[in-house]
C-alpha cells in the first residue's frame, strides 16, 4: 500500500521535474539568443596565441613522426639542364630563401634563459680578459677580447662602452661614437657612455652633438666632475667655432658659385642620358629626392617628350631646357633656390657613416604646371604648321598618358577597412574612386568591411556608383548586392540622405534597363534598401 | 522506486531528414546547433538549426560536393565560431558561419575519408595554440594549425612497410599550459595510440583486441586524468591515466553494454565524471565514474601503480532502431545534448537531474 503512494508520487514528482526543465529550457533559449547576439557585436579582444608549433625530429619504434614532406629538399639543377633552368622560378627561389632566414632569425629570438645566462658568462670571460689588456694599455687586444664578447652576447652595454674607451685611446674617434650609441642604446642610463661620445663627438667636430651628451649624462649624474670639465672645454670651442664659421661661410658661397657654374657646364651634356636612368635609381635607392611624389610621372612625360622630340626635333621644347638647370625637368614649376640633390653611386662601404640630412619635403601644386608644359607642346607644333593630324596624335596621346597616371597611381586592392578609407581619402577625384571601386572583385565589399562601414563612405560609393558607373555603362548590381551584405546594413540604411535615395533608385532603375537583371532579383534587393 | 530517483533521457525534440546523418555539434555560447552528412545523391550537407520552444527552426542550408562526415568548433575562438569539418575525400576545410559558401581555410589533409576530427584550445586561453586533428582511412594522423595553410604541423603515421590501419577516432588531451598535448588515436585493429606532441613520441599504446570505435579524454585542457575507449563487440575501456606503471600500464576497468557496438562516448562538459555511450543498437547508457579510496599504490617492487574505481549506471534508454553515429553535449546548458542516428533523424535530448551528482 505504501509502496504504491510513494510510487504514485515519484511519477508526479517527475512530471514536475520535467515540467521544470521544459520551462528551463525555455528561458534559457531566449538567454542564449541575447548573449549570441551580444558575441557576435563584440570587437574581438586581440589575444597572443602561441606560436605555430614547430618541426621536431624523432623517431619511436612504433611509429614513424614523419614532418610533411612537401618541402622536400629540392634537387640540385645541373648547369647543362637548360630546360630545368627555363623552369626554375627564380623569384621564389629567393622567397624561400628569404623565409628560411627568418625562420631561422626567429629561432635565434627564442634563445631560452638557459642559453642566455650561458652566453652571458661566455662574454664576461672575454670582458675580464679585456680589462686585463686595458690596465696594461694594451688597447687593440682589449678591443679584440671586448668584441668576442660582444659577439657572444650583443646585449650588455658595458661592452660596448669598454671597447669605446680603447677606440678613443687609439683615436678611433667615428668608431668609438659608434660603439658608445650602442652602448647607450642598451641602456640609456649610463653616464660613462655618454661621457665617451661627448669626448668622441668633440674630435670630430661635432661641437652641439657633445654638448647634448654632456647635458644628459650631467642630468643623470649631477656631481660627475670630469663631465663638468669636458663640458667647460666645450663651451669654449663653441664659442670659438662660432666666429670662425661666420667668415668661413661668406667664403664658401662664393667658392660654391664658381664651382656650380662649372658644374652645369658638364653636367648639361650628360643631362639626357642620366636623367632616365637617374629617375628610377633615386626613387629607389635613395630617400632624398626632390618631390619623390612625381617620380613616376616623370617617366611617362620624359618617355612621350623622347617620342616627340624624335619624330621632329623640336627647338622650342630644347629651348626652354636650356635656360634651366637642366637636370630639372621642364614640367616643374619654376623655383629660386632649387638645389638637386644627386643620388649616392658609391658602393655602401665607402659611403660616410653620418645620417642621412634631412629635407623638408614641400608639396607643390602640379597639375597645373603638367597642363601647362602640355599646352606647350602644341603651341610649338601650331607655329611650326604641322599638318592638324599630328596634333591631334600628340593630343592623344597625351590623354593616354594621363590616364596612365590615374591607373599607375590607383592604389592595390583593399583588405580591410582602413586601408580602403585610407585610399578613399587619399584621392577624392571621383574617376579615381571609379577605377578603385572597379577594381574590386565581386563579393569582396563585405569582407574588407565587416562591420565598420559608415554612411558618409556609404554614401560616397553610392555616388560613384550612379555618377561614374552609369557614364561608363559599367556592372552596378553586383556592388548594390554587395553593399547590402555589409554587416550593419540596415542601420545604414535607416540614416540615408534623400539624396542617397534618390541615386539609389536611379541605380535600380539603371540595373532593370541596362543591366538586364531580372526583376525577382530587384525587387527583392530593393526591398532590403527599404525603396 | 529506485529508477524514478535516478536521471532521465528525454527525447525533446525529434525530426527526421531526408539525408544520412553523421554528425551534430552544439554552436557554442548558442541555443543552435549544425548537423553535417551526406545526400542521397552523393553531396554533403551542412545545416544550422535553432532550438526555439520545443521547435527546430532551419536557418541554413549549405550544400558541399562531398560528403562531410564530421566537424568540430573546438579549436576556433568563441568570437569566430568557424566550424572544421573533414569529408569523404580526405579535405579539411573550416567555415565562416555567417558566410558558409565558401570555406575559409582548406588543406587536402588525407587521400582518404578523414573518419573522425577534434580541436583543442579556442575557447581555453593559455592552453596552447588552437590546433585540429584529423584521423583518416589512410591511417595517418594529422595535427593542423588553422594559421598555417595547407600543411600539418604534425603527422603519425605508419612506416612505409608497416600495414596501414583504418584510423576511426582521434582525440586531444592534457592541453593544460601552451606546451603540452597528446593525441590519442584508435583504430580498426583495436589499436590505441598515445602521442606527445611536445616530445613528438608515442606516449602509449595498446591493443583493445576490437576496433576502436570512439576515444576521449575526460577533459582537453587538464593533465591528463581519464581516457574511455569504445570498441565494437559492445565492450568499452576506462583508463585511469595518472598513474603510468612501466610494466603495468594504466590501471583500466572494461564494461559491457549496449550488446551492440559501442559506437561513442561523450563526457559531460559540466561533469566530467559523467559520461554517455551510444550502442549500436540507438539505446544511449549514462554513466558516473567513482574514484577509488586511493587513486595510486606502490606495488611490490616499490613503483606507483594506479588503481582504478568503478561505474554506476545511472540511465539506460532506447532512443533510435538505428545506431546512433553522433552525440554532442551542450557545453552551455547541462543535460542538453543533440543526438543523431541512422535512422536520418535528428534528436535534441534532455538529461534531468545531472545536478545531484
Amino acid at each position: 500500500m505504501d509502496k504504491s503512494i510513494l510510487m504514485q508520487k515519484q511519477v508526479r514528482d517527475n512530471a514536475e521535474d520535467l515540467q521544470k526543465e521544459f520551462l528551463d529550457m525555455k528561458n534559457w533559449e531566449e538567454q542564449m539568443k541575447h548573449k549570441d547576439e551580444q558575441l557576435r557585436k563584440e570587437a574581438s579582444g586581440q589575444i597572443v596565441l602561441p606560436p605555430i608549433r614547430r618541426k621536431h625530429k624523432s623517431k619511436t619504434k612504433g611509429c614513424v613522426m614523419k614532418k610533411d614532406e612537401n618541402n622536400a629538399e629540392m634537387k640540385r639543377i645541373k648547369s647543362y639542364d637548360y630546360s630545368a633552368w627555363d623552369k626554375f622560378d627564380a623569384d621564389k627561389a629567393c622567397k624561400e630563401v628569404d623565409k628560411e632566414e627568418q625562420s631561422n632569425e626567429s629561432e635565434d629570438e627564442r634563445m631560452s634563459k638557459e642559453e642566455l645566462k650561458r652566453a652571458h658568462e661566455e662574454a664576461t670571460k672575454h670582458k675580464n680578459e679585456g680589462n686585463i689588456f686595458v690596465q696594461q694599455q694594451n688597447w687593440s687586444k682589449a678591443i679584440g677580447c671586448y668584441s668576442n664578447a660582444i659577439k657572444l652576447f650583443p646585449y650588455d652595454a658595458v661592452f660596448y662602452a669598454n671597447r669605446a674607451l680603447c677606440q678613443l685611446k687609439l683615436n678611433n674617434f667615428y668608431a668609438a661614437e659608434s660603439d658608445s650609441s650602442a652602448a647607450i642604446q642598451l641602456d640609456d642610463s649610463y653616464v660613462k657612455a655618454y661621457h665617451r661620445r661627448a669626448i668622441a663627438r668633440m674630435n670630430i667636430k661635432q661641437y652641439k652633438e657633445a654638448k647634448r651628451d654632456l647635458e644628459k649624462a650631467l642630468k643623470l649624474e649631477p656631481s660627475n666632475k670630469e663631465v663638468k670639465l669636458l663640458q667647460n672645454q666645450i663651451e669654449n670651442k663653441l664659442k670659438c667655432s662660432e666666429a670662425s664659421t661666420v667668415k668661413k661661410d661668406d667664403a664658401q658661397q662664393s667658392t660654391i658659385e664658381k664651382e656650380g657654374t662649372k658644374e652645369i657646364t658638364i653636367e648639361k651634356k650628360i643631362a639626357d642620358k642620366m636623367w632616365n636612368n637617374s629617375a628610377k635609381v633615386q626613387s629607389t635607392k635613395t630617400k632624398n629626392i626632390i618631390k619623390p611624389k612625381h617620380m613616376k610621372e616623370n617617366k611617362v612625360i620624359t618617355n612621350v617628350k623622347d617620342s616627340i622630340e624624335n619624330r621632329k626635333d623640336d627647338m622650342a621644347d630644347t629651348n626652354i631646357k636650356k635656360k634651366r638647370d637642366s637636370r630639372i625637368p621642364d614640367w616643374l614649376p619654376e623655383k629660386d633656390e632649387v638645389t638637386v640633390i644627386e643620388p649616392i653611386e658609391k658602393p655602401p662601404h665607402l659611403r660616410s657613416k653620418k645620417p642621412l640630412t634631412k629635407i623638408p619635403i614641400q608639396e607643390l601644386e602640379f597639375g597645373i604646371e603638367q597642363y601647362k608644359y602640355t599646352n606647350l607642346v602644341q603651341k610649338t607644333d601650331c607655329v611650326e604648321e604641322e599638318p592638324n593630324k599630328d596634333s591631334v596624335q600628340i593630343e592623344e596621346f597625351n590623354k593616354k598618358c594621363i590616364q596612365m597616371e590615374n591607373i599607375s597611381f590607383i592604389s592595390p586592392v583593399p583588405k580591410t577597412a582602413v586601408q580602403f578609407l585610407m585610399n578613399w581619402r587619399k584621392n577624392n577625384l571621383l574617376e579615381f574612386r571609379y577605377e578603385y571601386l572597379k577594381q574590386l572583385p565581386e563579393n569582396s565589399l563585405p569582407k574588407i568591411f565587416q562591420d565598420s562601414m559608415e554612411s558618409d563612405i556609404f554614401s560616397q560609393i553610392i555616388e560613384i556608383l550612379s555618377i561614374e558607373f552609369i557614364k561608363r555603362k559599367d556592372q552596378i548590381f553586383r556592388y548594390l548586392k554587395d553593399l547590402s551584405q555589409v554587416k550593419r546594413f540596415r542601420a545604414l540604411i535607416m540614416f540615408i540622405t534623400n539624396s542617397d535615395k534618390k541615386n539609389l533608385r536611379t541605380l535600380f532603375e539603371y540595373c532593370k534597363t541596362v543591366e538586364n537583371v531580372s526583376q525577382d532579383e530587384i525587387s527583392i534587393l530593393k526591398d532590403k534598401y527599404e525603396i | 522506486m529506485d529508477k524514478f530517483e535516478k536521471p532521465q533521457i528525454i527525447c525533446h525534440i525529434e525530426k527526421s531528414v531526408n539525408y544520412s546523418l553523421f554528425d551534430a555539434k552544439w554552436i557554442p555560447c548558442s541555443a543552435k546547433f549544425v548537423v553535417m552528412g551526406s545526400r542521397p545523391r552523393g553531396s554533403g550537407i551542412i545545416q544550422i538549426y535553432e532550438v526555439s520552444s520545443g521547435e527546430l527552426n532551419l536557418l541554413k542550408d549549405v550544400e558541399r560536393s562531398q560528403p562531410i562526415k564530421c566537424g568540430t568548433f573546438k579549436a576556433s575562438s568563441l568570437k569566430d565560431r568557424y566550424l572544421a569539418t573533414g569529408d569523404f575525400q580526405g579535405k579539411l576545410n573550416i567555415y565562416n558561419l555567417e558566410d558558409p559558401s565558401i570555406p575559409i581555410y582548406t588543406a587536402i589533409a588525407h587521400n582518404e575519408i578523414i573518419n573522425s576530427i577534434d580541436g583543442v584550445a579556442g575557447q581555453s586561453i593559455g592552453c596552447g595554440a588552437p590546433e585540429l586533428v584529423t584521423g583518416s582511412r589512410d591511417g595517418s594522423v594529422k595535427v593542423w594549425d588553422p594559421r598555417q595553410k595547407g600543411r600539418p604541423v604534425a603527422v603519425m603515421k605508419p612506416k612505409e612497410d608497416e600495414e596501414r590501419r583504418d584510423c576511426w577516432t582521434v582525440a586531444f588531451g592534457n592541453s593544460y599550459n601552451s606546451e603540452e598535448r597528446v593525441v590519442a588515436a584508435g583504430y580498426d585493429n583495436g589499436d590505441v595510440k598515445m602521442f606527445d606532441l611536445k616530445a613528438m613520441a608515442v606516449l602509449w599504446e595498446s591493443n583493445l583486441k576490437n576496433g576502436v570505435c570512439s576515444i576521449e579524454f575526460d577533459r582537453k585542457d587538464i593533465p591528463m586524468n581519464k581516457l574511455v575507449a569504445t570498441t565494437l563487440e559492445s565492450k568499452f575501456y576506462l583508463f585511469d591515466l595518472k598513474t603510468h606503471n612501466p610494466k603495468k600500464g594504466f590501471a583500466y576497468l572494461t564494461e559491457k553494454a549496449h550488446n551492440a557496438t559501442v559506437w561513442l562516448v561523450r563526457h559531460l562538459p559540466q561533469n566530467r565524471e559523467i559520461f554517455v555511450t551510444c550502442g549500436g543498437g540507438g539505446s544511449l547508457c549514462l554513466w558516473k565514474y567513482n574514484y577509488p579510496e586511493k587513486r595510486k599504490i606502490v606495488d611490490a617492487d616499490g613503483i606507483d601503480q594506479g588503481v582504478v574505481g568503478d561505474l554506476t549506471l545511472l540511465q539506460n534508454t532506447t532512443i533510435s532502431s538505428q545506431p546512433v553515429s553522433s552525440l554532442d553535449w551542450s557545453p552551455d546548458k547541462q543535460g542538453l545534448a543533440v543526438c543523431t542516428a541512422f535512422d536520418q533523424c535528428l534528436r535534441v535530448i534532455i538529461t534531468t537531474k545531472l545536478n545531484i551528482f
